[in-house]
């Protein structure tokens, strides 16, 4: 090990399991972005978020030997939520002061509520990031750019169709693929976290 | 939806949730993946539209963003976008770091350095930077086209180095050089592209791993980057990792394995010796190694200093001229108030040639890694006692300085202060003066020196011109010594030694002897002196020093001056006085600071080493003993000060006859060794060597020969067969051989020894002993076999070289007769 001296950011590190970086890099990858985005919605300041991150990830790393659920535990969304919510809370409970909204509750009350949507939209959001990297090496540009302007955006699909040189057939086509794509990466996605 | 802050994580934008169902099959309904899609607004083509930029191409995609050609349209000036991929952290802090750093790179004008035009937020919230756009080949395609051609890499690598010390000097720090990053511009010029970009995105381990961006950029980082040591992320860091550059490019590697595991990487880049060049490729000119080295040194103290010392050492070597490298390094391993583990000279019998030698190793290993990184973590919280000292300072002057401690760097602080300083205070000269000379404090104690020394002479020249002050004011003085002391930092011995004297005469009419100004000053004109060699004056100035010490100067200024002294003394073999002293030093450290205190532990140890110079174990023992005590309750058991103090003690313990005792400890060295740095390092070799020996001369020899096995093996991968440690673990196999009553196996291995140990293969010191014990014991290994006649000349020769280079009574010579006489008995 290096010496006692060495500070707390690398040692998530030295839990990196030595035989599978890759796995313990795609994992952190995974869902840092989550528990960091969920942290700051619950009031968290950069510091403390970044604490709250590291305890949750020491804790999985824990639990989750070879970073696999065991879905006997019942959902892995479910599961995470309440590590880290329950991070959140024993942060906040050293630091009352960094508390932007009302926060540590128990169950039943409100505060609780408040949490279930807030992870669900955060849960919803992970996941659409995640397919769309997919989507990203599966389509092409022009069809993105189709979807994004016509599906999400709500542009006429003859404008579309015009400024991007297709014909507005292949922009339909475009919005068709992309969401069957995409929920179909998703679904397998929830399949495979348990 | 209330559209707020473009931060989507914003906790005061009123998202409507209540529309969310727990619908846990939400993605199998189109439209329900549609509107998520809307609320999260999330974009599926991620190519951003830019106001005044069109024909936005996506060009490369890397851990930390998305590069892509454009065209600038008001200019019609072609650029390069960088969109970096959306953080967590878009929070408004994040945001102003970012936009800062810009403002810092927009500054930075030079041939090498890319011009960064402007930055800003893409519609959905992602931050971006707009740059020069350069076309050309990267620094590794150039070398691998070139052949490795040295000087040209060299000649490379030089501009580079200029171009960021441009780049140094106003503040910016680059933190992620690599190849990648640097690129031909059309004419030819190696231009660094990306700066103002490494906070942004990489702002601790945890993060950069979770993006991904630093683990490319893991075989660049530093030592402090690796180990997360935010405080001592300076120029020198950029030094470091031009360092590896320059390693690659010559010979297509790193200078240690980066590559198959985090926790491997990361320990060699705190710990492991780079490979030398030219083990990897042998026709790399020895000045180069030299260079190179020295970027790639552990403590950043210990580096060039600037990227344009650097520079001109490369140039020097292009131009046949002598290199300051070589220079220093006499400096390197002394330092102002040093107290030093100190290289045993002691060596054993033939067959103890593994452990004494083993030892040195350690001594001199312990030197720079150990020691220097506590003293540099001390050092790294003296600056940032200093930074916030002058951010407070900085804070009533300038009410834009917002944050302070680790978010702004260092340098930009000092260096803001530096620039505007003599604007501001230019009404007060003495203030100002002052001010010249924190600012120059602040730098010695980041060990940017040559800033130091410019600082501490600004104030100088103030003070000698202020009406009310003068060259003899007690001020001015003491500015003097402050510039003199910059001076020993950068090796400037033989310029600072008269002016030393000449300033210390002054002080002492002015201030008197017994001044603690005039006393310190003494102390950096004894140690100049020493390194000058002049060891007769540097005794006298220290005791000089020491007399006038009085009542009232303070316990650490004495205890400075006299381990200094004891030090000196003990490098002369002066043993007596030198304990005398050490024992004094040691009461007074005790008293001072405590038992368990780094510095305690540092007198404890060179008090055993004096012991064990002189060969008395048993007197070694005990303070060796309480310093590995007192090192494991202050760093731990696994720290590499214990280790080293535990190895010590081994050895120590092995010495007084104690097997059983010391193989145990051998032993467990071993596996903390082993484990804490890893099984290649050289300290865990080290020890290993001296377990397989001991093992083999008390009967196991089975097991000890295969622990020196491993070791040669392990050398001769790392360092390669020129090594003298390799050629040490040479003999020492073979002794192994020969103690298990098998010669036939150890003959190749001596021959091979002492072939390499001659003079003319330029590894062994022409003035060693070495090659003649091993000249001895191949004599003593052909004896065995009953090639008297080949054998007895060479023991005989090797007896006489030795009587007549080391004297009779020098242990190998000792060791060599009993042999002879072993052999000749009936």
């Amino acid at each position: 090990m290096l010496s006692h001296s060495a500070t707390q950011s690398i040692l998530l590190a030295r839990l990196a399991d030595s035989q599978d970086p890759t796995a313990w890099a795609e994992f952190v990858e995974r869902y840092a972005d989550l528990i960091r985005r969920f942290c700051h919605l619950r009031g968290l300041s950069d510091a403390d978020t970044e604490d709250t991150l590291q305890d949750v990830l020491l804790s999985l790393t824990k639990s989750m030997p070879g970073f696999r659920y065991d879905p006997s535990k019942g959902k892995f969304r479910s599961y995470l939520k309440t590590v880290v919510v329950h991070a959140i809370s024993k942060k906040l409970l050293q630091n009352p002061r960094h508390a932007r909204l009302s926060a540590v509750g128990s169950t039943g009350t409100p505060a609780d509520e408040a949490d279930e949507a807030l992870w669900e939209s955060e849960w919803r959001q992970y996941h659409l990031r995640r397919a769309l990297k997919t989507i990203e090496a599966e389509f092409s540009h022009s069809d993105r750019q189709a979807f994004e302007r016509n599906a999400l955006r709500g542009e006429p699909a003859q404008n579309v169709a015009d400024a991007l040189n297709i014909s507005v057939d292949s922009v339909y086509q475009a919005k068709s693929r992309i969401s069957r794509r995409l929920s179909a990466l998703i679904r397998q996605q929830v399949e495979e976290e348990g | 939806m209330d559209r707020a802050a473009h931060n989507p994580v914003d906790a005061t934008s009123s998202v409507d949730r209540s529309s969310l169902g727990s619908n846990s099959q939400w993605f199998l309904d189109e439209n329900e993946l549609l509107t998520e899609l809307r609320r999260a607004r999330i974009t599926v083509d991620a190519t951003p539209t830019l106001p005044n930029y069109t024909g936005m191409a996506e060009v490369q995609r890397g851990g930390q963003g998305i590069v892509y050609s454009a065209t600038h349209t008001p200019t019609r000036r072609p650029v390069a976008v960088k969109v970096l991929h959306p953080t967590a952290l878009t929070s408004h802090n994040a945001r102003r770091r970012f936009e800062r750093e810009v403002e810092l790179a927009a500054a930075l004008r030079h041939p090498g350095v890319v011009r960064v035009y402007d930055s800003g937020a893409t519609p959905d919230g992602r931050l971006y930077l707009t740059m020069e756009w350069v076309e050309g080949e990267t620094l590794d395609a150039v070398a691998v086209r070139n052949n490795r051609d040295q000087r040209l890499i060299a000649d490379l690598i030089a501009r580079v180095a200029e171009a960021l010390n441009h780049a140094h000097l106003h503040a910016v720090i680059h933190r992620d050089l690599k190849p990648s990053n640097i690129r031909l511009s059309r004419d030819g010029t190696p231009t660094i592209l990306d700066f103002g970009l490494a906070t942004a995105s990489t702002r601790d381990l945890t993060e950069i791993t979770a993006t991904g961006a630093f683990l490319g950029s893991l075989p660049w980082s530093s030592p402090e980057q690796a180990l997360g040591r935010h405080a001592q992320i300076d120029t020198r860091t950029d030094i470091y990792s031009l360092g590896v550059v320059l390693h690659q490019l010559l010979t297509g590697e790193f200078p240690y394995d980066v590559k198959s595991d985090i926790r491997t990487a990361l320990n060699n880049i705190a710990g492991a010796p780079p490979t030398p060049l030219r083990k990897v490729r042998a026709d790399i000119h020895e000045d180069l190694e030299v260079i190179t080295a020295k970027c790639l040194a552990k403590e950043p103290a210990e580096r060039y200093q600037t990227a344009a010392e650097l520079a001109l050492d490369l140039r020097r070597y292009l131009a046949g001229e002598p290199i300051a490298a070589k220079r220093e390094s006499m400096w390197n391993t002394m330092r102002r108030q040093a107290v030093r583990y100190r290289v045993l000279a002691w060596a054993g019998a033939v067959v103890l040639i593994v452990s004494s030698l083993s030892l040195v190793a350690v001594m001199r290993y312990a030197d720079t890694a150990a020691l220097e990184r506590d003293r540099a973590q001390q050092a790294s919280i003296h600056a940032e006692n200093n930074l916030r000292f002058l951010t407070q300072m900085l804070h009533a002057a300038d009410p834009e300085a917002h944050e302070s401690g680790r978010d702004v760097r260092v340098v930009t602080i000092l260096d803001r202060a530096a620039a505007t300083v003599d604007q501001d205070l230019k009404h007060d000269q003495a203030a100002l003066a002052d001010m010249h000379a924190t600012i120059a404090r602040a730098y010695a104690a980041l060990g940017l020196f040559p800033q130091s020394e410019h600082h501490s002479r600004a104030a100088l020249h103030i003070a000698q011109n202020h009406e009310e002050m003068g060259p003899d004011h007690p001020k001015t003085l003491e500015y003097e010594a402050n510039v003199y002391d910059a001076m020993l930092q950068q090796s400037k011995l033989q310029e600072a030694e008269p002016l030393l004297r000449f300033l210390i005469a002054r002080m002492d009419t002015v201030l008197g002897p017994a001044h603690k100004s005039t006393i310190l000053a003494r102390n950096d004109l004894g140690v100049c002196c020493r390194l000058l060699n002049k060891l007769d004056e540097a005794e006298s100035t220290y005791r000089a020093a020491l007399a006038s010490a009085g009542a009232d100067t303070d316990p650490e200024t004495i205890l400075a001056l006299r381990n200094n002294l004891a030090s000196l003394l003990h490098s002369q073999a002066r043993y007596a006085q030198a304990q005398e002293l050490y024992e004094q030093v040691l009461a007074d450290r005790t008293r001072v600071s405590g038992k368990d205190h780094r510095e305690t532990i540092v007198v404890l140890s060179n008090l055993a080493t004096l012991h064990m110079d002189q060969g008395h174990f048993a007197d070694a023992e005990k303070p060796l003993r309480e310093a590995y005590e007192s090192s494991v309750k202050v760093r731990g058991p696994d720290h590499p000060t214990t280790l080293t103090l535990q190895h010590n003690l081994a050895f120590a313990v092995e010495n007084l006859g104690r097997t059983d005792d010391a193989l145990i400890l051998w032993r467990e060295i071993v596996e903390r060794r082993g484990r804490a740095l890893g099984a290649d390092h050289a300290h865990t070799l080290v020890s290993m060597s001296n377990l397989g020996s001991l093992l083999s001369r008390s009967g196991q020899g089975e097991e000890g020969e295969r622990y020196m096995k491993q070791v040669l093996e392990r050398r001769t991968a790392t360092l390669g067969e020129r090594h003298m440690d390799t050629i040490i673990t040479m003999g020492n196999l073979a002794n192994v051989y020969m103690n298990s009553g098998r010669p036939a196996l150890a003959e190749p291995w001596l021959r091979k020894a002492v072939e390499l140990a001659q003079p003319e293969q330029n590894i062994v010191p022409e003035k060693h002993w070495l090659r003649f014990a091993y000249m001895g014991n191949l004599g003593r290994c052909l004896w065995m076999q009953g090639r008297k006649d080949e054998g007895a000349p060479l023991l005989n020769t090797a007896i006489a070289e030795l009587t007549a280079r080391v004297g009779a009574d020098h242990p190998q010579t000792k060791n060599a007769k009993n042999n002879l006489a072993k052999l000749q008995a009936p």
